[in-house]
């Protein structure tokens, strides 16, 4: 039997707060009660390529961001006061020194289980996994992935990651369970833990791997982003390289959700946002990837799709958007949610720009422009 | 024990409080260059993993001269009141 939605009651918070992590350092976009008046604050870290930042929802005040500079290598800031003032992590995440990788910078960063405060998942450009019981203070390498005996045929060599390196992403903690997770890799696909991380199983079943010689593969596919759906973890929704997936466990074979996205658009894309209060809805930002792989607005015409039936159907959502020659690439992280009764939907572009709806998408209105090629938005 | 001195560039300057210079004492016989590094990342924490990855090898995008000469070897040893210069190469965009 499909899961079914869980019903909530929503209350309308005070404010939304928006971290901007950009190549050029952290902004916040803050918006009062009525998300009409938005006030832009920053930078911080100015110069810092500055990956993600994330708020930690168990205390509302301690932020981490993920960041390097062109020279130098990755380091994690902390924050306990809500992003007055920083501290730079003691020992960041790095690979075993006798390992033979390096990481390049860290990529993802996930709160761990409401139970485990403190708790930090950290995941790297190479694929590596990283967790930390002190707030993100230290590190320490999750053996169970990095020095597992398959993962490097689960992640295959620097020709399989992304043109900015290959990424471990996507870290989603069972909220029932601290033990069950989920990772996504790019490539390598998305990988099952039921032990906190001891060992890792692919979970790829029904999801297309066009690039490889053998579509029928077991793990090596490449998830670009994948979330939970709202009250119901055993649901997960996929924007993948190869198209829109949906998985409802114990299942595990992968749904093509793909099918309904208009064949001008396609079904190619980064992020994938769920609806914090409704399982069957979440919104994708379809992207250009024939030919070579522009990775823009489909035909310079940018709009989100959001399907309200797991992905049956989409329907086109850019009222408010430039209707041409707006090309724009929105990165897997560059996308969030907020929590209010009626959702807020924001993106930030590669050219700097950050927009909003607070209609669930009906109509979207540019919030802030002229910032750096912005990397996250997230919610805080 | 020898002490030697050290420049910063810029980009690494958050962590000397502003100082374009400072002076560091290695006390390991012969001083290797691992050894200066180590004595920085001492008395400033954090320095050394933004310039030396975790495999112990000068990042791509910082120099190291030892003398006016690039050294690259964290195993080199330092010529006696040698000055230390660190550079964040060009790079970047």
């Amino acid at each position: 039997m499909p899961p079914r939605a869980v019903k909530q009651r929503p209350v309308a918070p005070r404010r939304v707060r928006l971290l901007i992590a950009t190549r050029k350092g952290l902004w916040t976009l803050t918006g009062d009660a009525t998300r009409r008046s938005w006030k832009l604050a920053g930078p911080q870290f100015l110069g810092h390529i500055v990956h993600h930042a994330v708020l930690d929802p168990r205390d509302g005040k301690t932020l981490l961001a993920a960041a390097r500079t062109g020279h130098l290598g990755p380091t994690i800031f902390r924050s306990g006061d809500g992003g007055r003032t920083w501290k730079e992590a003691a020992t960041p995440p790095a690979f075993a020194p006798d390992s033979g990788r390096v990481v390049d910078h860290t990529f993802w960063l996930t709160p761990g289980h409401a139970s485990q405060p403190g708790v930090w998942y950290a995941g790297t450009s190479p694929q590596g996994l990283f967790r930390s019981t002190d707030a993100g203070a230290t590190w320490q390498g999750v053996a169970g992935f990095n020095a597992h005996p398959q993962r490097k045929a689960w992640c295959g060599g620097d020709q399989d990651g992304t043109p900015d390196g290959a990424k471990l992403h996507s870290i989603l903690i069972d909220p029932r369970d601290p033990l069950h997770m989920y990772i996504g890799m790019s490539s390598g696909g998305v990988f099952e833990s039921v032990d906190g991380g001891a060992d890792w199983r692919p979970l790829n079943q029904g999801v297309r791997a066009d690039f490889q010689p053998n579509p029928d593969l077991e793990f090596g596919h490449d998830p670009h982003c994948v979330r939970f759906a709202a009250g119901n973890p055993d649901r997960l929704y996929q924007q993948n390289h190869c198209g829109l997936f949906r998985i409802d466990r114990p299942q595990t074979r992968w749904q093509d959700i793909g099918g309904g996205m208009p064949k001008s658009v396609g079904y190619v894309g980064f992020p994938m946002v769920t609806h914090p209060h409704d399982a069957n809805t979440a919104w994708v930002f379809p992207m250009d990837g024939t030919s070579v792989w522009p990775r823009v607005s489909p035909g310079g015409k940018p709009a989100a799709y959001r399907t309200r039936d797991g992905g049956k159907t989409w329907k086109r959502q850019g009222d408010g958007m430039p209707k041409a020659q707006a090309w724009w690439t929105v990165k897997r992280q560059a996308m969030t949610a907020d929590a209010f009764p009626t959702v807020g939907v924001y993106f930030g572009t590669t050219s700097g720009e950050i927009w909003g709806t607070r209609d669930e998408g009906r109509t979207w209105k540019c919030l802030a422009a002229h910032l750096p090629h912005v990397y996250a938005v997230e919610n805080a | 024990m020898a002490e030697y001195r050290v420049a910063i560039p810029s980009p690494l300057r958050s962590y000397t409080a502003g100082a374009p210079e400072v002076a560091i004492t290695v006390t390991a016989t012969p001083p290797r260059l691992s050894d200066a590094l180590a004595a920085l990342d001492a008395a400033y924490p954090g320095i050394r993993f933004r310039m030396i990855d975790e495999s112990g090898r000068v990042r791509p995008h910082v120099q190291v001269f030892v003398a006016a000469k690039v050294e690259r070897d964290p195993a080199a040893v330092l010529p006696p009141e040698a000055p230390i210069m660190i550079v964040a190469a060009l790079s970047g965009g």
